[in-house]
């Protein structure tokens, strides 16, 4: 994985961006796309889904941004590092999720009565198939994160952790030293209190939007 | 050209951020303005306030419009000026609230002059100004203007608005213009309430953060 040296000043933009400045949010979005795109390409090797995973990146991270924390003496290094792990984890869930759905395809040729282009269809809906507006998808984004704030702490930080971080369920309890059954638990109890605060099509962007 | 555009739909979220603070902070200035209102018109305008030194008047105005506008925008994460307007402002700050409070003093006060007159006839200003600063500390605190956000410098911000606008209001009531009372009682008065209020809104900022 190279990585070039982070620019200077990616660390002050990304503490003004934290703190709710715009203004550092462009400049920080400006330095890193091209990086991200870079990153992205040598693992995707496809325009434009690489196009659709630097958006994802950005909105994933717009989401974890208050739990950016300092790591290391390089402080503009970690910014950086910090949005290539995400970019990281983003580009291997979608790789995954092509490996599904090749293997699909696979077996729906091997056997006779299936069609394989319907095998093909990609079941996970696109915000454009869902409709959505920008104004609409701005009040999901805040249906969801008030929803995540809701509930109680214990579930909250298994949600982020998995959902927003993309940590796996072991990795989680590994990190917040419990029973990988007890994330489990709090991972479903936490899934369906949110399946009963949130409209339906905030659930799916915050399975599409911010799982994917 | 991506399914989604994660750039506008952060830059909304970030704007709609800052609205929420100003919706917190705008009742507040209200709040404050009332009470200042009030508060000179009970206690009284110092007699020679339009006779004083044109550059004392016109910094003491200067003053009223940094502590109510400029100081908390900073602090409540309104306006993100850019570093070197931080540093012009920190330096031209202390330089202000001297020429404001004490104007070009033609006489010299020892320490222990200074120091006896807040027990002695000073101590009046002082409780003035300590009283000015707690009820502004409570608006603040009250109306949800001091939104806790991830930077504590912003405590120090607030904290100086507060006691620039407790100095300010001392200066426009009382009208004695001696150093060793004004260094002692106005200056020095703002210095304690400077301390207070800081520590107040650590301690404050670090509770809150240890329940999240």
């Amino acid at each position: 994985m190279a990585k070039s040296s982070p620019p200077a000043g990616l660390y002050a933009a990304m503490a003004n961006y934290v703190d709710g400045d715009r203004r550092a949010f462009d400049s920080l979005y400006a330095t890193l796309s091209p990086r991200l795109r870079g990153f992205l390409m040598k693992i995707i090797r496809d325009e434009p889904t690489v196009e659709d995973l630097i958006q994802l990146t950005m909105l994933k991270a717009h989401l974890a941004r208050d739990r950016f924390e300092l790591q290391g003496g390089n402080p503009d290094g970690a910014v950086q590092a910090w949005y290539f792990a995400i970019a990281r984890n983003v580009a291997m869930d979608h790789l995954r999720k092509q490996y599904r759905r090749d293997k699909r395809l696979k077996k729906a040729t091997e056997s006779d009565g299936l069609d394989p282009v319907a095998a093909l269809v990609d079941e996970t809906p696109s915000i454009e198939h869902l409709g959505i507006s920008q104004e609409a998808e701005q009040t999901i984004i805040e249906q969801v994160q008030a929803a995540i704030a809701k509930l109680p702490k214990s579930q909250r930080e298994v949600v982020e952790l998995h959902k927003l971080r993309g940590m796996s369920m072991a990795d989680i309890a590994a990190r917040l030293q419990i029973r990988e059954g007890a994330v489990r638990v709090r991972a479903h109890r936490a899934y369906k209190a949110l399946a009963r605060l949130l409209s339906p099509q905030a659930l799916l962007f915050l399975y599409w939007g911010v799982g994917a | 050209m991506s399914k989604i555009d994660a750039h506008a739909l952060i830059s909304q979220d970030l704007n709609s951020l800052v609205k929420q603070r100003r919706r917190h902070f705008l009742p507040a200035l209200v709040l404050v303005l009332a009470f200042l209102a009030t508060m000179l018109t009970a206690v009284g305008l110092r007699p020679d306030l339009l006779d004083q030194p044109g550059y004392q008047l016109a910094s003491q105005i200067v003053l009223w419009c940094l502590c109510l506008l400029v100081l908390p925008a900073i602090g409540l994460g309104l306006w993100f000026p850019r570093p070197l307007t931080k540093i012009g402002l920190v330096l031209l700050l202390p330089i202000l609230v001297f020429i404001g409070a004490v104007g070009l003093p033609d006489d010299s006060v020892t320490v222990s002059e200074l120091f006896g007159h807040v027990f002695t006839d000073g101590a009046m200003c002082t409780a003035n100004m300590l009283a000015t600063g707690t009820v502004l500390l409570l608006i603040g605190y009250f109306s949800g203007a001091f939104i806790q956000r991830r930077r504590s410098y912003a405590v120090v911000w607030l904290s100086s608005g507060i006691s620039i606008a407790a100095i300010t209001t001392v200066t426009w009531h009382c009208s004695a213009t001696a150093c060793v009372h004004t260094l002692s009682s106005h200056l020095g008065g703002g210095l304690v309430l400077l301390g207070l209020s800081s520590l107040l809104a650590f301690r404050v900022r670090h509770r809150d953060q240890g329940e999240k």
